[in-house]
C-alpha cells in the first residue's frame, strides 16, 4: 500500500496534481486550501503558521498512521506542495523498492543540483546513495520510505519522524539521512519519480539556512551521530 | 537637531516652501539636516575671501564664526557606515563662486580640524577618494556649482536647481549622484577614459552635444559610462534602468547613448507608451550612428532619437491621447550595478597590472562593522597577513561571521585573452591569490562559521575554494597559531569519486545580478566559478560566496554545496 502526505502553505493551486487521496497538511491555511481538497476528496490537517515542516510531515504521519491500517511493508511518501511529481508511476515506486530491498528512496527534481553533488551519472531506476556524511543528498522535497524504517527512525528519534528541534528553513532531512546512515537503513536516488521544480543551490535565499546548520550541528553532536568523512562508493543498481 | 557651535545654531530646521514641487525635494522637506548653511554665513564668509579666490570651502562656512572669520572645529562628527548625513544650502552661493566640498570638510590638507569623521567609509585615511556608498547628502533650494567633484557625496537637486560640477576629474573617482546637472560645455559630459567615476545624474542640462564618455570602444570592452542619466534616486541598483519622456519632451541628452551601451549589451532597449486607450510597444527596428528607431507596427507609430538627444515623434500624439502621457524607455541596461550599493559592492574595474590603479585596489575583511584592509603581496595577491613566513590570523566577528570584500572590484587583463583579443575579466586565472587564515586552535566546537565573500566577479576560471591549489580565493586552516605549517583539510561532504587528499570545497554561490544571458547558470559541479557567457562584452557575473562550516572534535568540517 502506498500513501501519500504533501506540506503545504500557500500553494493551493497544485493540490489537484498530487496523487488522489494524497493527505495534505496546511500551515497557515486559507479556505481555498480545505475547499480544492473537498473537491478532489483528499483528506486535510491543518496547522497554524509554523514554518517549521518537520513538523509538519509528522502531523500528516499521525494522521496517516491513525486513520489507516498501515502494516510495516507499507511505503508512505513525503512531497512538499510546490514539488508535485512530473513524471510519476505509483506501481513503478513499489516495484523498485520492493525489488532493491529499499528503506527510502529519494526523487529527483527537474533542476536537480544534488546530481552535482553526488557526481555520479544517476541512472533510470536507482543509485544507491550514502547519506552518512553532513551534507549528504537526503532532501525531503519528495522521497518515499517503508514504514519498517520509519518506524526505526521514530524509535532513535524518541518517537518523532522528523526531529522537531529544527524550527528554521533546512537540514531536518539532511539529519535524517545521518540516521539512515547509522541505523543501516538503504538510500536510493531515483530519476524515475520526477518532480517540478528544483532541489538544493538555493540556500542562500533563505537567511536563517544558517541558523538551521547550528540546530543540525547541535543534534549531530548532543546525540554523538556518527559522521562519515568520505562517502562510500556509489553503486547503481 | 542640527548642532553649529560657532554658529549658535542649535535648533531643528524647518524647510519651507524653499524646494519646488518634485518629488525629490518633497522628501527633502521632511528630512533631518545636521548641517544647515544659511545665507549669512554664505555672505559672511565670501567676505573674508581675497578678491582672486571664489572658492567656498564648505567645511570652512560651517565652522566659521558669525562674523565669517574661521572657526575651530574640534570634535569631527562621525558619519555612522550606512548613514549619511544631510546638508542643507539655505542660501544662494553668489554668481561665478563654486563650493567646495572636498576640503576643511573631510579634512583633506587642513590641519585645523576637519568636520567629518568618514573613517567609517574608509580603509585608508578619513576619506576614501574612490567611495561609491552614499555618505553625505547635500540639499540647495538654488542652484549652485561644485567646484571639484567629491565621490560619495549626492547632490539632490532639481532642474530649477541644477547642480554645475566644474571640471569633473577622475582625481575624485567612485559615484556621485546628482538630481540634476547642469554642464558649463560638452567638455563636461567627457570624463576621459576613466572608467572609476561616474555621475548618476536625474538630467542633464545646457551644455553642448552630449558624448559618450568614456569612448564607444572603451564601454565595448566593459567600462562604465561616466555620466549616466538615470533615476538617480533609485541608483542603478538592478543594472536596468528605466527613463521616462515626457509627452513634451524634445530632447533628452544622453538618451542616445545609453540606448545604444545598452544594445551592445545584448538587451533590447524598448518604448513603452501608456495612455487611456491602450499602450503601445515600440521595438528597436533602426540602430546608426545618427539614429535610432523605434517603431509600433500595428499603429505605424515611430519614435526616433538622435544623437544631440532630439526626439522626433512620428504619427505619435494623433488621434487620441498619446501625447498626454509618458513613454517610458525600458531595458535599457547600464553596466555595472552601481547606486545604492554596501561598501565592497563598488563596482569599479580596475586594472591592477596598471600603476595608475594598483594602489586602489583593495581587499578587506570586515569584523563588527569595522573593515580592515588586507595587506598586498605583490601587484595582484592579497594575504591576510603575511608578515615574513607568519601569518596572521583572522578571528571571527561576534556573530561567527567573516565578510570578506574586495573594496573595489578590480579588473585584470590576463594571458587568457588569447589571440589578440582584449576580454575583461574580473577575478581570473591563478595569479590573483587571495589568501585567508584561519587558526583551527581559535575556533569553537560544534559553532558553525561562515565565511562570506562579496561580491565575486568572476569570469571563467575563477576559483574560490578552500585550501587548494591554483585557485584565486583561498581560505587555509592551520592548526596552531605560530604557524607551525601544518594544515586541516577540511573534510569534504559527499563526492567520493574526487581524488583523496584535494578537499576542494565549493562555497554556495548567490547570483546578484540577472545575466542578460540566460545560460548563466549557478557554478559547474567542477569548482570553478561563475563562468561568463558574455565575457567579450565585458560583463562579469557578480556573485555572492558562502562556505559555512564548523569545527567537531577537532576537525573541520564545510558545509557548502
Amino acid at each position: 500500500m502506498l500513501y501519500h502526505i504533501v506540506i503545504s502553505h500557500n500553494q493551493t493551486e497544485h493540490i489537484s496534481k498530487f496523487p488522489k487521496g494524497s493527505v495534505f497538511v496546511f500551515d497557515d491555511p486559507t479556505g481555498a486550501d480545505a475547499l480544492e481538497c473537498d473537491k478532489y476528496g483528499n483528506p486535510y490537517v491543518l496547522v497554524p503558521q509554523t514554518g517549521n515542516r518537520g513538523m509538519n510531515r509528522n502531523a500528516g504521519l499521525s494522521y496517516v498512521l491513525s486513520h489507516y491500517n498501515v502494516v510495516d511493508d507499507d511505503i508512505i511518501e513525503f512531497f512538499d506542495g510546490d514539488r508535485f511529481p512530473k513524471e510519476y508511476n505509483p506501481t513503478k515506486v513499489i516495484e523498485l523498492m520492493d525489488k532493491h530491498n529499499l528503506s527510502v528512496m529519494l526523487y529527483s527534481c527537474e533542476h536537480d543540483k544534488r546530481h552535482h553533488k553526488i557526481y555520479v551519472p544517476l541512472s533510470n531506476g536507482a543509485t544507491i546513495v550514502d547519506t552518512g556524511t553532513l551534507c549528504n543528498p537526503f532532501y525531503s522535497c519528495g522521497f518515499a520510505i517503508r514504514v519498517s524504517a520509519l518506524k526505526k527512525i521514530m524509535e532513535y528519534n524518541d518517537g518523532y519522524f522528523f526531529e522537531p528541534r529544527f524550527t528554521r528553513w533546512g537540514s531536518e532531512d539532511q539529519y535524517i539521512g545521518l540516521v539512515c546512515d547509522y541505523l543501516n537503513l538503504k538510500v536510493a536516488i531515483t530519476l524515475d519519480v520526477m518532480l517540478n521544480g528544483n532541489v538544493g543551490g538555493d540556500e542562500l535565499k533563505h537567511t536563517d539556512y544558517r541558523e538551521s546548520l547550528q540546530q543540525y550541528i547541535d543534534i549531530v553532536m548532543a546525540r554523538n551521530l556518527p559522521i562519515r568523512n568520505q562517502s562510500r562508493p556509489f553503486e547503481t543498481i | 537637531m542640527q548642532n553649529n557651535p560657532n554658529q549658535n545654531i542649535h535648533t531643528d530646521y524647518v524647510a519651507f516652501d524653499v524646494f519646488k514641487p518634485m518629488a525629490a525635494n518633497q522628501l527633502a522637506k521632511s528630512i533631518h539636516y545636521d548641517f544647515v548653511i544659511t545665507q549669512d554665513m554664505i555672505d559672511n564668509y565670501v567676505a573674508h575671501l581675497s578678491a582672486s579666490d571664489f572658492s567656498i570651502d564648505v567645511g570652512g562656512v560651517i565652522a566659521s564664526n558669525p562674523d565669517g572669520t574661521s572657526g575651530p572645529w574640534e570634535t569631527p562628527v562621525v558619519i555612522p557606515y550606512g548613514k549619511p548625513i544631510n546638508i542643507f544650502i539655505a542660501g544662494k552661493v553668489p554668481d561665478g563662486y563654486y563650493l567646495n566640498f572636498h576640503t576643511r570638510l573631510i579634512g583633506i590638507g587642513t590641519p585645523v580640524g576637519n568636520i567629518l569623521d568618514c573613517t567609517a567609509y574608509s580603509v585608508d585615511g578619513n576619506w576614501d577618494k574612490t567611495l561609491t556608498h552614499d555618505m553625505v547628502n547635500v540639499f540647495s533650494a538654488y542652484p549652485y556649482a561644485v567646484s571639484v567633484l567629491v565621490a560619495g557625496f549626492n547632490f539632490w537637486s532639481t532642474p530649477e536647481t541644477p547642480v554645475t560640477i566644474n571640471s569633473p576629474h577622475p582625481n575624485n573617482k567612485g559615484i556621485t549622484k546628482v538630481g540634476s546637472y547642469k554642464t558649463l560645455s560638452s567638455g563636461d559630459y567627457n570624463l576621459g577614459e576613466y572608467e572609476d567615476c561616474q555621475i548618476i545624474c536625474g538630467a542633464c542640462l545646457g551644455g553642448g552635444a552630449y558624448s559618450v564618455s568614456p569612448s564607444v570602444g572603451h564601454i565595448q570592452s566593459g567600462y562604465r559610462p561616466a555620466v549616466v542619466v538615470a533615476d538617480w534616486m533609485q541608483g542603478c541598483t538592478a543594472g536596468s534602468l528605466y527613463y521616462s519622456i515626457n509627452h513634451n519632451d524634445t530632447s533628452k541628452p544622453g538618451l542616445f547613448q545609453q540606448v545604444g551601451q545598452s544594445y551592445w549589451y545584448n538587451t533590447e532597449p524598448t518604448l513603452y507608451e501608456m495612455h487611456p486607450n491602450g499602450a503601445y510597444l515600440y521595438r528597436l527596428t533602426k540602430n546608426t550612428s545618427d539614429e535610432l528607431t523605434f517603431a509600433n507596427p500595428e499603429s505605424g507609430k515611430l519614435i526616433h532619437i538622435h544623437p544631440n538627444g532630439d526626439i522626433i515623434r512620428q504619427s505619435v500624439g494623433s488621434g487620441g491621447s498619446s501625447s498626454s502621457s509618458p513613454i517610458i524607455v525600458r531595458d535599457v541596461f547600464v553596466p555595472y550595478k552601481t547606486g545604492a550599493v554596501e561598501v565592497g559592492d563598488t563596482l569599479i574595474n580596475f586594472d591592477v597590472t596598471s600603476s595608475q590603479y594598483s594602489d586602489d585596489a583593495k581587499m578587506t575583511v570586515c569584523h563588527d562593522g569595522k573593515f580592515e584592509q588586507i595587506p598586498k603581496n605583490g601587484d595582484t595577491s592579497w594575504e591576510y597577513e603575511c608578515v615574513g613566513s607568519s601569518y596572521k590570523h583572522f578571528e571571527f566577528d561576534s556573530n561567527n561571521r567573516l565578510i570578506w570584500k574586495t573594496w573595489y572590484m578590480y579588473h585584470y587583463e590576463t594571458s587568457a585573452s588569447s589571440g589578440g583579443q582584449s576580454v575583461p575579466v574580473v577575478i581570473n586565472e591563478v595569479n590573483n591569490k587571495n589568501c585567508l587564515y584561519l587558526s583551527v586552535d581559535k575556533l569553537a566546537n560544534g559553532v558553525v562559521y561562515e565565511i562570506v565573500m562579496e561580491i565575486c566577479a568572476l569570469g571563467s576560471n575563477a576559483r574560490f575554494c578552500v585550501i587548494p591549489g591554483d585557485m584565486n580565493f583561498y581560505v587555509y586552516f592551520y592548526a596552531a597559531l605560530d604557524n607551525d605549517g601544518t594544515v586541516v583539510y577540511p573534510k569534504r561532504w559527499a563526492e567520493s569519486n574526487r581524488t583523496i587528499g584535494v578537499p576542494y570545497v565549493r562555497p554556495n554561490f548567490e547570483l546578484l545580478v540577472e545575466a542578460t544571458d540566460t545560460s548563466v547558470s549557478p557554478p559547474a559541479p567542477m569548482y570553478s566559478g561563475v563562468s561568463s557567457p558574455s565575457q567579450g562584452k565585458g560583463e562579469p557575473v557578480l556573485a555572492r560566496a558562502v562556505i559555512h562550516f564548523a569545527k567537531i572534535n577537532g576537525e573541520i568540517y564545510v558545509m557548502s554545496y
